[in-house]
């Protein structure tokens, strides 16, 4: 009988330093996703609470609780204070006119602001959330409240353009990583996505993450294809292409999808590119819904490594 | 693959208390949800901030709040941003005049009760007479004030876990050191639950209970409201399992033995109840305090054990090549 006890006791007492974060939860509409699952860029009415000052990257953050897309979000104007932005800056402050703004910009899942301590952010367009989503806006400032969703980088607020002279990459921008540190992160065995798949419901589960601004050495492999914006223009597209270190020419990533803005200098360039071109490139990834759709299809949950894709923000020198 | 007697009970255990904690859980969301415990703890902290039950109500009536309820009129909001708390009670204290006019503010201050008033006293005079800083120092006042609110709630959490935990156990006789000695001395119900454990870690996605969430209006890209769908719990051999497992058949057989065997005017409850505690206290204290831990952390360990069994290759296994870094990464 002891023995048995203290089997027990020893079973217990050691795991408690084990004890970890079991991540956070986002709920997406399956059909929100299909349609943007090849999109580059969202235009939404977003009621922004408050515009930050100057970030660590240079960005200048709004932040929302309610928005057409449905998710507690934060918009973000590249290097938005510099002297060159000062009209999009102004658009987007909420005693500028209506707090309510047309915000049109690359839409971007990544769990780099989670609600601490986990639990679920919903996208809703209805009214009253369910209990399970509790942490719809449970902490955070309001320019910058718990998020997994962003508007990144801002094409244009109310019409007012920010894309061209918005991305480029200056010195002011400290959060820019190597691609060979980002990867490390990226694919480490412990980074996961975890799927749970209704009929009309996604449900992700990831612990956070960071590491947004990266410089990509790209090998196009594919030509361009274009993407559509809400209004069914074509804003921009993306080429398919492997991202490799500067250095050695390891493969970080096959076939990465590598999205870019039409009007930009890096949109200008991989319009332009063939396969087999090489370019320096500033990336911002983000959760490919293209993929986590396909492989999910059929299962009810999955687990898969980081799906990731990345929106090109500046070109580089090629190095 | 590394298959211990001693790590099979371990990852047996480890599933079982996940099993019990997922139940503790749904039982716990059920009572804080239907007992509106965030929305509730959040009126405590205002309460305790302001030291005024008149003025809370104030601020919940202000529309800035007001709009955070989730059902206009009946229930409080579980939530409020410290923005719209720090323009609330600016409202409140400035009155017909802009938010900015610190005079008509002080004004107000002198209204309130002492200590709320000695409080905001002081936040003035540190803003050096700046409206924004002073809107930014309550703010931070409130922030504190949440972080307070968000302790207590865990600390409330934690002790419903720990008395729902004791009447699950209670009830279903979930007796730790029973359940060692049964996987100790059967291996087919040791290799049984191994097999499930592992099934479960499988299809779980990484986290103990994914939700499943059905949406209204499903074929809208922009309207409709998400509904629980039910999460990933329990699969029928498990609640086979569960209940093979559990229960008060066993010890109800013997009481029953007992009744036939007695003699006339012989007492059997109050020996029956002693040998029962005899027997089962210490696992039962065992059991409650594993599942005081919770889901998330049962599930962490299981995936744990598991790592460490399938760490080490059968002697029957083939040597194979290990699959590059990042590859699986290619999407």
């Amino acid at each position: 009988m002891l023995k048995r006890i203290l089997f027990g006791i020893a079973l217990l007492a050691p795991v408690q330093v084990w004890c970890a974060d079991s991540g956070s939860i986002l709920v997406l509409k399956t059909a929100w996703a299909q349609k943007y699952r090849n999109r580059l860029s969202v235009e939404a009415k977003v009621t922004i609470l408050h515009v930050s000052a100057k970030e660590k990257d240079a960005d200048i953050h709004g932040g929302s609780r309610v928005n057409q897309v449905g998710l507690p979000m934060v918009a973000e104007i590249l290097n938005g204070t510099q002297p060159s932005q000062k009209r999009v800056r102004q658009e987007m402050q909420p005693n500028q006119g209506s707090s309510q703004k047309t915000i049109y910009g690359a839409w971007r899942l990544w769990f780099e602001h989670p609600p601490k301590g986990g639990g679920a952010q919903c996208q809703n367009f209805g009214s009253g959330a369910p209990a399970m989503c509790d942490r719809q806006a449970l902490r955070g400032s309001d320019s910058n409240p718990d998020h997994s969703f962003e508007i990144h980088p801002v094409f244009a607020v109310n019409g007012v353009a920010a894309a061209r002279t918005s991305m480029v990459l200056l010195p002011d921008n400290q959060g820019v990583y190597d691609a060979k540190s980002a990867f490390k992160v990226y694919t480490a065995k412990t980074r996961k996505v975890n799927i749970a798949r209704s009929k009309s419901g996604l449900t992700l589960n990831s612990t956070r993450i960071a590491y947004n601004y990266v410089r990509l050495r790209v090998r196009v492999t594919s030509a361009s294809t274009k993407t559509l914006r809400d209004d069914g223009t074509s804003d921009g597209g993306w080429v398919s292409a492997d991202v490799v270190t500067d250095d050695d020419d390891e493969v970080l990533q096959q076939g990465a999808r590598i999205f870019y803005f039409a009007d930009s200098a890096p949109g200008d360039a991989l319009q332009k590119s063939h396969s087999g071109d090489e370019l320096e490139l500033l990336g911002i990834p983000r959760l490919s819904l293209d993929t986590i759709l396909r492989v999910s299809e059929g299962k009810q949950t999955i687990s898969i490594p980081l799906p990731l894709e990345f929106v090109a923000v500046a070109l580089l020198p090629l190095t | 693959m590394m298959s211990l007697p001693i790590l099979d009970v371990a990852i047996g255990m480890a599933f079982l208390y996940l099993l019990f904690a997922l139940m503790c859980t749904t039982l716990n969301e059920i009572i804080a949800n239907a007992l509106n415990r965030r929305a509730k703890m959040l009126q405590m902290g205002l309460l305790r901030l302001l030291g005024s039950e008149d003025l809370v109500k104030t601020l919940y009536e202000h529309p800035a709040i007001a709009s955070l309820a989730p059902l206009k009129g009946k229930a409080l909001p579980s939530y409020i941003p410290a923005q719209r708390f720090a323009e609330a009670l600016l409202d409140q204290l400035t009155g017909a005049n802009p938010l900015t006019d610190l005079a008509a503010a002080e004004t107000g201050i002198q209204g309130l009760p002492q200590g709320v008033a000695q409080q905001l006293k002081a936040l003035l005079q540190r803003s050096g007479r700046s409206p924004d800083e002073f809107h930014k120092n309550i703010q931070e006042w409130y922030d504190q004030t949440m972080d307070r609110v968000t302790g207590w709630y865990k600390r409330y959490v934690q002790k419903q876990t720990f008395v729902l935990a004791t009447i699950l156990v209670l009830l279903l006789n979930l007796d730790t050191t029973q359940l060692i000695q049964r996987l100790w001395s059967d291996p087919t119900l040791r290799a049984t639950v191994v097999e499930q454990a592992k099934a479960r870690i499988e299809a779980s996605g990484g986290t103990p209970e994914l939700p499943i969430v059905e949406y209204t209006e499903p074929d809208k890209t922009d309207a409709g409201f998400p509904v629980p769908a039910g999460t990933a719990t329990f699969t029928d051999s498990e609640k086979e399992l569960l209940a093979s497992l559990t229960g008060w058949a066993t010890e109800f057989q013997r009481l029953d033995a007992q009744r036939q065997l007695r003699s006339q005017g012989e007492a059997i409850w109050l020996p029956w109840l002693g040998r029962v505690l005899k027997e089962h206290l210490l696992g039962w204290i065992l059991t409650v305090v594993a599942l005081s831990l919770g889901a998330p952390f049962w599930f962490d360990t299981l995936n744990r054990f598991m790592n460490l069994r399938n760490a080490g290759r059968a002697p029957t296994e083939p040597r194979s090549k290990a699959k590059p870094a990042g590859e699986a990464n290619h999407a």
